[in-house]
């Protein structure tokens, strides 16, 4: 292994390249790990970025930083650039005085809620470390997992833990759902223990959405949110965090809580506001990525595949003539995908495929076609719940859903995804779909994104998909023939 | 010439002072007698001590001047102006240094006069400087832990400049300098940040101080020293494109160390005695040493320049400019505690190293960049050909212990705009790359210089 320190903090590290072999004279015991995470996984070349979190977290289990600066210099193939020194010196600096700030104070929560794991449920060994990361680590902390590898087991295990009155704050009614089913499948707890959007100040664990969290009645006041602040809960559970609009961010961070635990699949935003997310819940305190987790078997491999479908016809004239907004909106309603569609549904017809849009009526028209269902806005909430449950046992075969499933959605039994059309450039958005089908049930899954080739689509996708290559995914890019000629 | 040579080719009479200085009893008229005498007596270690610590006392300044002399032959005016620095007068100080057996005059066949220092006894007298020296300067054994090591940066960053240069339109001000939007710019993507805010007075150490702060303007002036860049008279500043690709031929220490040799000529105006300071250093500060020491040992060397006080001079012009060119490094434990100061093994080869013996560690054919899925060419072992190709179709993103480029499609069409090779470019990639260049990076290149879209591929898995 031979390290590249650069100025800003990244670690490029390269394993086949290295002429001095040196590495045998490990003697500190310490690895890249403790001090730095991986934020881009390539075959050749790793890029690991020095993390403060983690420098800190060593700080307190008694490294310095002179061992992380000898460390460094051992492996890396160069001087280390002065500003990398002095980050790892002052946040391990720190650490040490802000432990009694940061862990939590030992006054016992005010009711003790009578929860334990069900015997017969184990964790596994990547969760059980997350456990303990938040339990150990700061007050506040968020922990980021990939779709699939179990945040809401995290969750539960947390709050099976800790004991204490909870909030769980999820995106939509499905996911609230999933939490409640969850908590009753692991936990000792009872349904008479949840308060499902019920407002009962009795019960211990309360399960909302963030929308019904931060609604206003008649009056403009946001009477919720003020009744769970009275309500005092020790800890808050934000699921999905990243999803959060950044106006309510401030709104749902004035809870005032002993602890706070994010959950995310993916911290990217393309407002470029994680550092909010961070701010308002607390720093990563554990973070595992999709493709150690495919490699140990816990999720099954993806591949991603990029159809590009030529836009033809009237579409294409008035795609040329059309402004930018116009542009985007006619490239991804292209007719031609709709055929694309239902070719891939016809060559996966033994497999439950998922097709995600944005659009909603050629999601509609897609669904005449295949005769299959469309979970939409407008979709009952208990419509959804039937649809995604008749979906998980295997009665419906395919099923389409606008953005409203784009996330915190279990569905486990797809392995196929077909992307119709997206928010724009959304990187976020592109791991959420593609997290929909990244379960652990060991089959390869297929996700398919389909584009409207030479038009703004194109350079969208490319930029939605950053995220995902950066993460060690491929993406294969294939004419819309290729469909046809059997794969 | 070795002190035996010149003991046999001086004259009697010179012999027979030297003996009497040293006190030697031996027959005052045989040469053999006298040199062989002389020789015992000055190769006898304690004697020869004897007769250092009398020189020290006389000489002082004069004779570590001479002692870090690059060379050991000196014409007369030369050899008298350095004795005269001791304080001696010109005739009489020249007589008594010829007396005492370390310096000897030299006719030679065109009757010219020079004054000799045989090498082994320059070497004795370094020698003994080097050990008075240590015995003054406190130094550490443990490593620091902060450590301003800057490495080959400086020869990166001239590299980025001039590739800059290359690719943009840098115009200059009616006085010739770049506009401070260059220099920003230059700044982001040099590996070693400066800041641009430059006090009110600056002048004397090289042709551009005023406008740029120093590690630019010493980075500036070399390549316009070196005829690489060029001030037009239309007030654009361009690169030469030969004298580039000549430059970039050569090994890169030995880049580095004529960037080194241009900075003491360049510095040595305000700071004379340059040279001298810098070999004292190499002698004394191949451990970690205080820099409080080492100061104390350079000081009579250093004088005040306008507003540059010694210890400015000292701090800024000569520590600090020997961290940026990779000669020395300087390491502390906390920010207020002393700083600690170490001759670099790469200063060592540059201030010791013959060009031609320069070791390089750089092997042309080598695989030595790699293309990433997103987009970045890593660049693993530096080549500034290689990378004023790529540069071509990329741009540079950071720089470092390695650089990266990334591809953009702006990029591309700047290249094909400008009628670069993009085939070549590919290739080089391709040939140059530790692995292939992944195909989702190769389908878009293919895409963004329109050969034709998307390939039809099928969808075997």
């Amino acid at each position: 292994m031979v390290v590249y320190p650069q100025a800003d903090g990244r670690l490029y590290v390269s394993r086949s390249l290295d002429r001095s072999g040196h590495l045998g004279t490990n003697h500190s015991s310490l690895t890249l790990d403790d001090f730095a995470q991986p934020i881009q996984f390539f075959d050749e070349v790793t890029v690991y970025q020095v993390s403060p979190l983690r420098l800190r977290e060593l700080a307190r289990g008694g490294r310095s930083a002179g061992d992380v600066l000898q460390y460094l210099r051992q492996v890396a193939q160069a001087p280390i650039p002065i500003q990398v020194q002095r980050t790892i010196i002052a946040e391990m600096k720190s650490a040490s005085l802000a432990l009694q700030e940061l862990t939590v104070k030992s006054t016992a929560p005010a009711a003790d809620v009578a929860i334990a794991l069900r015997q017969e449920k184990v964790l596994r060994a990547y969760q059980y470390n997350a456990v303990q990361a938040f339990l150990n680590g700061p007050a506040h902390g968020v922990i980021v997992m990939p779709c699939g590898a179990g945040k809401t087991v995290v969750g539960t295990a947390i709050l099976a833990s800790l004991r204490m009155p909870t909030l769980i704050l999820a995106p939509n009614e499905a996911a609230c759902e999933q939490w409640k089913q969850h908590l009753l499948a692991w936990t000792t707890l009872s349904e008479c223990d949840l308060d499902v959007h019920a407002d009962n100040p009795d019960k211990p664990v309360a399960i909302a959405t963030y929308g019904r969290l931060v609604a206003r009645d008649r009056q403009g006041q946001l009477r919720r949110l003020e009744r769970y602040r009275q309500r005092g809960f020790a800890l808050v559970i934000y699921d999905e965090v990243h999803t959060l609009p950044a106006r309510w961010f401030r709104l749902t961070a004035e809870l005032a809580a002993a602890r706070k635990l994010g959950l995310s699949a993916t911290l990217v935003r393309e407002d470029g506001r994680v550092g909010d997310v961070l701010s308002l819940v607390g720093p990563v305190v554990f973070q595992t990525q999709a493709r150690d987790l495919t490699d140990a078997g816990h999720l099954a491999p993806v591949r991603c595949v990029e159809v590009r479908v030529p836009l033809t016809g009237r579409d294409r004239q008035d795609y040329e003539r059309g402004s930018a907004a116009d542009k985007h909106r006619i490239a991804a309603q292209n007719r031609s995908k709709l055929d694309a569609a239902t070719q891939i549904c016809a060559l996966h017809r033994a497999e439950r495929t998922l097709v995600m849009g944005y659009y909603t009526s050629p999601l509609h028209e897609l669904a005449n076609r295949l005769r299959a269902p469309v979970i939409d806005g407008r979709t009952l909430h208990s419509e959804r719940l039937r649809l995604y449950n008749e979906f998980r046992a295997g009665g419906l075969t395919v099923l389409i859903v606008s953005r409203v499933a784009n996330a915190a959605i279990d569905l486990p039994s797809a392995t196929v995804a077909v992307q119709l059309s997206g928010l724009y450039g959304s990187r976020q958005e592109e791991a959420q779909r593609l997290g929909r089908i990244l379960r652990p049930n060991g089959k390869q899954a297929i996700f398919y994104s389909l584009v409207s080739d030479q038009t703004v689509e194109v350079k969208r996708a490319f930029h939605r998909q950053s995220y995902l290559v950066e993460q060690g995914y491929t993406y294969e890019i294939v004419a819309v023939d290729a469909l046809y000629r059997g794969g | 010439m070795r002190l035996s040579e010149c003991l046999n080719h001086a004259s009697i009479s010179t012999l027979q002072a030297i003996a009497q200085n040293l006190h030697l009893s031996c027959t005052m008229y045989s040469k053999l007698d006298l040199v062989q005498s002389i020789l015992e007596s000055l190769r006898n270690p304690l004697s020869l001590a004897e007769q250092l610590d009398q020189w020290h006392e006389e000489w002082d300044v004069s004779l570590r001047r001479i002692a870090l002399h690059r060379r050991n032959v000196f014409a007369k005016e030369e050899i008298e102006h350095l004795l005269a620095s001791a304080g001696h007068d010109t005739v009489n100080g020249l007589q008594k240094a010829l007396a005492q057996g370390w310096l000897f005059l030299q006719n030679d066949s065109s009757r010219r006069r020079f004054y000799i220092v045989p090498t082994d006894m320059q070497m004795a007298l370094r020698d003994d400087f080097q050990r008075r020296w240590r015995a003054r300067v406190e130094v550490r054994t443990d490593d620091p832990l902060v450590q301003m090591d800057e490495g080959m940066a400086a020869l990166h960053d001239l590299h980025t400049f001039l590739q800059y240069v290359q690719q943009r339109e840098v115009r200059l001000t009616a006085s010739g300098a770049m506009y401070k939007r260059h220099v920003q710019q230059l700044m982001e993507l040099f590996e070693i940040e400066e800041s641009i805010e430059l006090p009110q007075w600056r002048f004397g150490y090289g042709r551009r101080t005023y406008d740029y702060p120093d590690r630019l303007a010493l980075l500036y002036d070399f390549a316009y020293d070196e005829g690489i860049v060029i001030e037009r008279q239309d007030e654009r500043l361009t690169v030469d494109p030969t004298r580039l690709s000549e430059f970039l031929t050569l090994g890169r220490k030995t880049q580095l160390r004529r960037l080194l040799r241009f900075y003491v000529r360049t510095y040595r105006r305000p700071i004379p005695r340059l040279h001298d300071i810098i070999e004292t250093i190499r002698l004394l500060a191949d451990a970690w040493t205080s820099n409080t020491s080492l100061y104390a040992i350079c000081a009579p060397q250093i004088q005040a320049f306008y507003y540059d006080q010694p210890t400015d001079v000292w701090d800024q012009r000569i520590v600090k400019m020997l961290v940026h060119l990779g000669v020395a490094r300087i390491g502390y434990d906390d920010d207020s505690g002393e700083r600690w100061f170490q001759i670099t093994k790469l200063g060592q080869e540059l201030l010791t190293q013959d060009e031609a013996d320069l070791p390089d560690e750089l092997t042309y054919q080598q695989a030595a960049l790699v293309v990433q899925p997103n987009f970045e060419i890593v660049v693993m072992v530096p080549d500034a050909r290689m990378e004023a190709q790529i540069a071509e179709f990329a741009e540079l993103k950071s720089s470092g212990a390695l650089r990266v480029y990334r591809i953009l499609d702006r990029t591309v069409e700047r290249g094909l705009s400008l009628g670069r090779d993009f085939e070549a470019w590919r290739a080089l990639l391709a040939t140059r790359g530790m692995a292939p260049i992944p195909v989702n990076v190769d389908r878009m290149l293919a895409e963004w210089v329109g050969r034709g879209g998307i390939q039809a591929a099928g969808l075997g898995s």
